[in-house]
C-alpha cells in the first residue's frame, strides 16, 4: 500500500464525506460529515509520512474533538429553539 | 522705463481706499453719521490735493517728457512675461484724476446733506470711497491689466450704489441690470486684451505697460486675425466694452435704470466717473486706434447714432432724473463722436466739461427731488423758482452751460466736436449732431420750464436744500460756467505739447459755429413754446403714435427682453436647468450611482436566505472552483 492508494482513499473519502454534507438534511448528520472530512484530511497527512505531518495529524485530532463538542453544543441549543433540526427550517441567516 | 519715480501717486489712491476701510469696518455703531460723512469726504479730498501737488510736479518737467510713474510691485511674472502693478501720472490721467478726485469731492459733500438720516449712511459713504479708489485705479493704471482691474471695480461699486437701496425690489434689479450689461462690454474688453496680449507675445513683445504697447503697436498692423488686421478686431472688442461702461448703442440700457440709485450716485456715476471710463480707455489706447481706421468710423458711427437716439428719448420723458440720464447717454455719444474723428483731445474736453455742467444738473435735480421728499415727476413740479431760488440759479447754470450758450462750458467743448467732426469729413455726422445740439437745447429747456417757471402742478410742499448740498453745487456752477473758458487752450496745450496751437482756424469754422449755435437757441425757443400745455396736448394728439414710440424709448427694453432676455431665460430653464442640471447631473450622475447601488444591493439580498444547505453548496462550489484554478 503506497502513499499513492492512501491518498486516494483520503480524497475519495473527502469526496464521499462533501458530498454527503451538502445533500444530508439534518444538522447531526451534517456534524458527521464534517467529522469524516476532518479524518479524509487526517489521511492525507499521515500518508505525507513526515515527522511534522504526523504530529500535524496528532493535533487535527484534537481540534476534530474540540469542534464535535463546540458543534454539538450547537446543535442542541437549535434543537431547543427550533424544535428541529432540518437545515432547510432554520433561516434565521436570512438577509 | 524706471525713469520719473514718484511716489505719491499710491496715495491719490490709497486715500480713498482707507476711506472705504474706515466706514466699511467701524461703520455706523463706532463712527457714527457725522464723523462717517467727514471722513468720507476728506479722504476724496486729500486724494484731490495729491492729484493737484502731483499735477504741480508734472508740470514743472519738460512738456514732453511729461510723466511720473509708481510702481508698487511686480504683479504677475510668467516666463518672460510680466505684469507691474504700476501706475502712470501724464496729462491724460492728471486731467482725468483732477476731474474724477474734484468732482466726487464734490458730490461727496452734497451727499453728506442729502443722505442724512439715512439707515445706510456709512456703508453708503463707504461704497463711494471705494468706487472712487477703482476709478483712480482706472485712470491712473499703467497697464491695461491694471486699469481693467479698476474698470471691473467701477462696474461692482455702480452694482452696489445702484441697489444701494436694496429692500426696494425694483432698485435691487436695476443694479443687476447696471452689472450684468457691463459683464457684456467687459466680455469684449477682456478679448480685446487677450488678443492684443497675445498677438504681442508671438511677436516678442512680454510687457504690457501703456508705453510698450505704443512702441510696438506698429508690429500689430501686419497680422490679420479673421479676415481683418489685428488693430481693427482689438479696437472694436475694446470698444464694444466702452460701449459698456460708457453707456452707447446697445449696451445703454442700463444707465437709464440706474436712476434708482441716490441722485448724488447718478452724478457721480454718470457724469465724473463711470461712463467717462470708455471714453477715457479710447482716449488712452489713441495710438491702437489710429492704427485701425475702420474701427474709429464704427466708433464715430455708433457715437453719432447713440447721441441722437439718446436725445429723442430724452424728449418725452417724464421722470427729472431720465431725462437727465439719456442726456448723459447722447452726450458720451458726443464724445465718441469725437474720438471716432480722432480728435481725443476734443473727447476729453467735452468729458471734463459735461463732468462740470452733467454732475451740477444730477445734483440740482436731486436737490429738488430732495425738496420735494422724492417727487420726480417734472408734471407735479412747476414754479419752484420761488420756493428754492438757489437750486433755480444753480440750475440755470447748468441748462445754460449744456444747451451750449455761448461762452459757457458746454459751447466750447461741443462745438469743437462738431468741427472736428466736419473736418474729418462727416458731414452727414457734423448734420446730426447739429440736431441733436438742437434736441439737447430743446430737452434741457424742457426740464428746467417744467421744473422751476410757471405755476406750481403738484401740491407737495418744496422747501430749499441745505447749505451742504448747495455749496458743491455752486463750485459745479462756476466750473460749468467758466470751464469751458477757461480749459479750452490750456487743455490742448497740456495734453498735445507737440500739436501747433491752432491759430489757423478752418475757414469755415464761424459759419460752422453760428449754425450750431442757431440749433441751440432754436431749440431753446421752441421748448419754451411747446412746453405750454396748449401747445403740448396739440402735438400730442396730431401724432399719438410718434409720441407713444419716443414716449416708450422706442420699445428697446422691450425688444431686449423678446430677443434676449427671455430665449436666455427659456434656455436656462428648460435646457440648462431642467435637462442638464436636474436630468443630467442630479439625475443621471447624483442619484444614478446611489439608485445603482441599492438595487444591486436588493438583487443580492435574494441570495442570503437563510437556507445553510444552499450556503454550503456555494461554499462547496468556491471551492471546487479554487482547486480547479489552482491545479
Amino acid at each position: 500500500m503506497t502513499q499513492y492508494h492512501l491518498a486516494a482513499i483520503s480524497f475519495t473519502l473527502f469526496a464521499l464525506a462533501a458530498a454527503g454534507f451538502l445533500t444530508a438534511g439534518s444538522l447531526v448528520r451534517m456534524l458527521m460529515f464534517l467529522e469524516l472530512m476532518l479524518n479524509a484530511a487526517n489521511i492525507a497527512l499521515v500518508a505525507l509520512g513526515t515527522p511534522a505531518s504526523q504530529a500535524y495529524a496528532v493535533m487535527l485530532f484534537a481540534i476534530a474533538a474540540a469542534e464535535a463538542g463546540v458543534g454539538l453544543a450547537l446543535i442542541i441549543t437549535l434543537a431547543t429553539a427550533f424544535k428541529t433540526l432540518e437545515a432547510g427550517n432554520i433561516k434565521e441567516l436570512k438577509g | 522705463m524706471e525713469g520719473n519715480y514718484y511716489p505719491l501717486l499710491k496715495w491719490i489712491l490709497a486715500a480713498p481706499l482707507a476711506g472705504f476701510a474706515l466706514n466699511g469696518l467701524l461703520g455706523r455703531k463706532l463712527l457714527g453719521e457725522k464723523a462717517g460723512g467727514v471722513i468720507g469726504s476728506l479722504a476724496i479730498f486729500v486724494s484731490f490735493v495729491f492729484a493737484a501737488m502731483s499735477l504741480a510736479d508734472l508740470l514743472n518737467l519738460p512738456a514732453d517728457h511729461r510723466l511720473l510713474r509708481d510702481t508698487l510691485y511686480t504683479w504677475i511674472s510668467a516666463g518672460s512675461f510680466s505684469v507691474d502693478a504700476a501706475f502712470r501720472f501724464d496729462p491724460l490721467s492728471a486731467v482725468m484724476a483732477l476731474i474724477v478726485t474734484g468732482v466726487s469731492f464734490l458730490i461727496h459733500v452734497y451727499s453728506a446733506g442729502y443722505m442724512k438720516g439715512d439707515a445706510g449712511y456709512n456703508r453708503y459713504f463707504a461704497y463711494l470711497n471705494l468706487f472712487v479708489f477703482f476709478m483712480l485705479a482706472l485712470v491712473l493704471a499703467d497697464n491695461p491689466l491694471v486699469m481693467f482691474v479698476g474698470w471691473e471695480g467701477v462696474g461692482l461699486c455702480s452694482y452696489l450704489l445702484i441697489g444701494f437701496w436694496y429692500e426696494d425690489h425694483e432698485k435691487a434689479s436695476a443694479g443687476k441690470k447696471a452689472f450684468i450689461t457691463n459683464r457684456v462690454g467687459d466680455a469684449g474688453f477682456l478679448l480685446g486684451l487677450m488678443l492684443l496680449s497675445a498677438l504681442l507675445a508671438a511677436k516678442g513683445v512680454f510687457s504690457m505697460d501703456f508705453a510698450t504697447l505704443e512702441k510696438n503697436a506698429p508690429l500689430l498692423t501686419s497680422v490679420t486675425v479673421l479676415g481683418m488686421g489685428a488693430p481693427t478686431l482689438i479696437c472694436l472688442l475694446l470698444f464694444f466694452g466702452a460701449t459698456g461702461k460708457s453707456a452707447q448703442f446697445p449696451l445703454y440700457v442700463w444707465l437709464p435704470d440706474a436712476m434708482a440709485g441716490p441722485t448724488p450716485v447718478s452724478a457721480l456715476i454718470h457724469a465724473a466717473t463711470m461712463v467717462t471710463a470708455g471714453v477715457y480707455m479710447l482716449a488712452r489706447l489713441q495710438f491702437l486706434y489710429v492704427l485701425a481706421p475702420a474701427a474709429l468710423e464704427v466708433v464715430l458711427v455708433t457715437g453719432c447714432f447713440t447721441a441722437f437716439f439718446a436725445a429723442v428719448i430724452a424728449l418725452l420723458q417724464k421722470d427729472i432724473k431720465k431725462v437727465l440720464a439719456y442726456s448723459t447717454i447722447s452726450q458720451l455719444g458726443y464724445m465718441f463722436m469725437a474720438a471716432g474723428a480722432g480728435a481725443f483731445s476734443a473727447s476729453v474736453f467735452h468729458l471734463a466739461t459735461h463732468a462740470f455742467f452733467k454732475a451740477l444738473l444730477f445734483l440740482g435735480a436731486g436737490s429738488v427731488i430732495h425738496g420735494l421728499s422724492g417727487e420726480q415727476d417734472l408734471f407735479k413740479m412747476g414754479g419752484l423758482r420761488r420756493q428754492m431760488p438757489f437750486t433755480f440759479l444753480l440750475m440755470a447754470a447748468g441748462w445754460l452751460a449744456i444747451a451750449g450758450v455761448p461762452g459757457l462750458s458746454g459751447f466750447y467743448s461741443k462745438d469743437l466736436i462738431l468741427e472736428k467732426v466736419f473736418e474729418h469729413g462727416g458731414a452727414l455726422a457734423w448734420g446730426v449732431g447739429v440736431v441733436t445740439a438742437g434736441l439737447t437745447a430743446f430737452y434741457t429747456t424742457r426740464l428746467f420750464v417744467l421744473a422751476f417757471l410757471r405755476d406750481r402742478r403738484g401740491g407737495a410742499h418744496a422747501h430749499e436744500s441745505p447749505l451742504s448740498m448747495t455749496l458743491p453745487m455752486t463750485a459745479l456752477a462756476l466750473l460749468a460756467l467758466a470751464g469751458g473758458f477757461l480749459l479750452k487752450d490750456r487743455l490742448f496745450a497740456f495734453l498735445e505739447p507737440g500739436a501747433l496751437p491752432s491759430a489757423e482756424q478752418a475757414p469755415q469754422a464761424a459759419r460752422l459755429m453760428a449754425i450750431s449755435v442757431t440749433a441751440g437757441l432754436t431749440g431753446i425757443a421752441a421748448a419754451v413754446l411747446l412746453t405750454l400745455p396748449r401747445a403740448a396736448n396739440f402735438l400730442k394728439n396730431t401724432m399719438a403714435q410718434f409720441h407713444a414710440v419716443i414716449y416708450h424709448k422706442f420699445y428697446v427694453d422691450e425688444l431686449y427682453g423678446l430677443m434676449i432676455i427671455r430665449p436666455l431665460k427659456f434656455f436656462s430653464n428648460r435646457v440648462l436647468f431642467q435637462l442638464v442640471d436636474a436630468g443630467l447631473i442630479d439625475g443621471f450622475m447624483v442619484n444614478g450611482p446611489a439608485r445603482a447601488s441599492y438595487a444591486a444591493g436588493r438583487a443580492l439580498a435574494k441570495v442570503q436566505n437563510g437556507r445553510l444547505d444552499l450556503y454550503a453548496l456555494v461554499f462547496a462550489i468556491g471551492v471546487a472552483l479554487m482547486l480547479f484554478w489552482i491545479v
